[in-house]
């Protein structure tokens, strides 16, 4: 900016404010002096423009007009802001509600409840969300196994517990640091006694229900050395059924001489108590 | 009166209660907006006035003015800025599309009484001649700096609220005034109006 231009931009600022007139201002710079006064003329000229007004009858007749086109065209009655906006902040607080009753309900849905599967989308959102996803995955384990021992009256929801389990038994058997391993093995030990104890064992025990983790720990704990011990049925010799071969006979009534027939022994099983 | 003892002093009031008027028209009360009409009519035909040639119906574009603030209002922020400074964006934006369709129209001395009723007649033809003079002469500047010296000298519009209007920085404003003066003062010097 040059120094005329600060000059001239001085002088308009204090004409503005009132701070000065023209006269003041030439006489301020009167290197400038033929300069500024012209410009300064200027603007104080372009401010009588305020004095232009539209006559009455100009403003009456706009009005009119302006007047019958907004009764033509009437604005959206108070649908405001504020309305919608609480309408949907409650819905919204309403579906946060019923999401999490919804989500706290399931927490004690069985397999054959229809929450069961919100159930297991709740502890997939928790597993993703946890700092300590093997934590979360026993405890998870644990909940499997307590669905496991409520519904052991029922066979097809067994089966369904079962699968359950075994998923997050082999979820937990992957996982390969030592330090885990030790965790996880004393928890899915203990839950295989307590399956043992309470004898609701799977069917099929080699399924692989009870946790057989490939390396054992580095540094065994005294509890991971007690390996599970299963039921097997105690088979004690005396037991044995007798086996007494009837042999039958038949009446000599004919005197038809004819081939003996074969003897077939037979054996009867008792049932195994 | 003289131009050298005219001074920034002559402002238009500000409307009292301008919010609560704009909040009852939002909701759809034309009377409301009437009393917004009221208030600032003047202001905006005095820009329209100067920003167009004579060939221009001025009548139209005021009521265009105040009919597409009504139709947007939602779009107006209560105290974001003064509800005339939003008009002024309509009128301006109004005043481009007009050049750019050039319609037939009325000539301005129909719409715009010069000067007020309250002067005496020799005063008057004087102030009528000296603003269709000022409207020629602002005819020779480019179409922002027009603005920049209406907006500033005749609207009495700070530059920051003049930059908003006219979407530029207040540096880029101030030049254009800058300007603008000294290219108008050539012409009025020229024409003996100064």
């Amino acid at each position: 900016m040059t120094e005329f231009e600060k000059a001239l931009q001085e002088c308009l600022r204090d004409l503005e404010q009132g701070n000065s007139n023209v006269d003041e201002c030439l006489h301020r710079y009167p290197k400038y002096a033929q300069q500024l006064e012209p410009v300064l003329l200027t603007s104080a000229y372009l401010q009588r423009g305020r004095e232009a007004r539209p006559s009455v009858a100009f403003k009456a007749r706009v009005r009119t007009k302006l007047i019958r086109q907004m009764y033509a065209r009437p604005r959206r009655r108070p649908r405001s802001n504020f309305m919608f906006m609480r309408f949907a902040g409650s819905l919204a607080a309403l579906i946060l509600a019923l999401l999490v009753a919804g989500t706290v309900y399931a927490q004690s849905a069985l397999p054959d409840n229809a929450f069961y599967s919100w159930k297991l989308a709740s502890e997939q959102v928790w597993r993703s969300v946890s700092p300590d996803p093997i934590g979360t995955d026993l405890a998870i384990a644990e909940r499997r196994l307590n669905e496991l021992i409520t519904v052991s009256n029922d066979p097809a929801l067994y089966s369904q517990a079962l699968k359950a389990y075994i998923e997050v038994t082999d979820r937990l058997k992957s996982e390969t640091s030592a330090e885990n391993e030790a965790r996880i093995f004393s928890v899915l030990n203990a839950q295989s006694q307590k399956l043992n104890q309470l004898d609701i064992l799977p069917e099929q025990p080699d399924q692989g229900i009870i946790p057989q983790l490939d390396e054992p720990s580095p540094t065994p704990t005294p509890a991971a050395t007690a390996l599970p011990v299963l039921k097997t049925p105690q088979v004690v010799p005396t037991h044995l059924p007798e086996i007494i071969p009837t042999i039958q006979v038949p009446a000599p009534s004919v005197p038809v001489i004819q081939d003996p027939p074969k003897l077939v022994p037979t054996i009867e099983i008792p049932p195994i108590p | 009166m003289t131009v050298r003892t005219i001074q920034a002093t002559h402002k238009d009031s500000p409307l009292l209660e301008e919010a609560r008027f704009v909040d009852q028209a939002k909701s759809g009360d034309p009377e409301a907006f009437a009393r917004l009409y009221d208030a600032y009519v003047e202001r905006v035909s005095r820009y329209i006035y100067f920003r167009v040639s004579e060939e221009i119906d001025t009548e139209d574009l005021v009521s265009q003015v105040f009919l597409k603030a009504w139709e947007n209002l939602d779009r107006y922020k209560i105290g974001s800025s003064p509800f005339i400074a939003w008009l002024y964006t309509i009128a301006r934006n109004l005043v481009i599309d007009h050049y750019r369709t050039k319609k037939d129209a009325l000539p301005l001395e129909e719409a715009i009484a010069l000067p007020s009723e309250m002067e005496m007649p020799d005063e008057e033809a004087q102030t009528r001649f000296d603003l269709e003079a000022m409207r020629d002469a602002l005819q020779f500047l480019t179409s922002d700096q027009q603005q920049a010296l209406i907006l500033k000298y005749i609207a009495g519009l700070p530059n920051d609220s003049i930059a908003k209007i006219m979407n530029k920085q207040e540096g880029t404003v101030r030049g254009l005034q800058m300007r603008g003066l000294q290219t108008l003062s050539k012409y009025m010097k020229e024409k003996e109006l100064i």
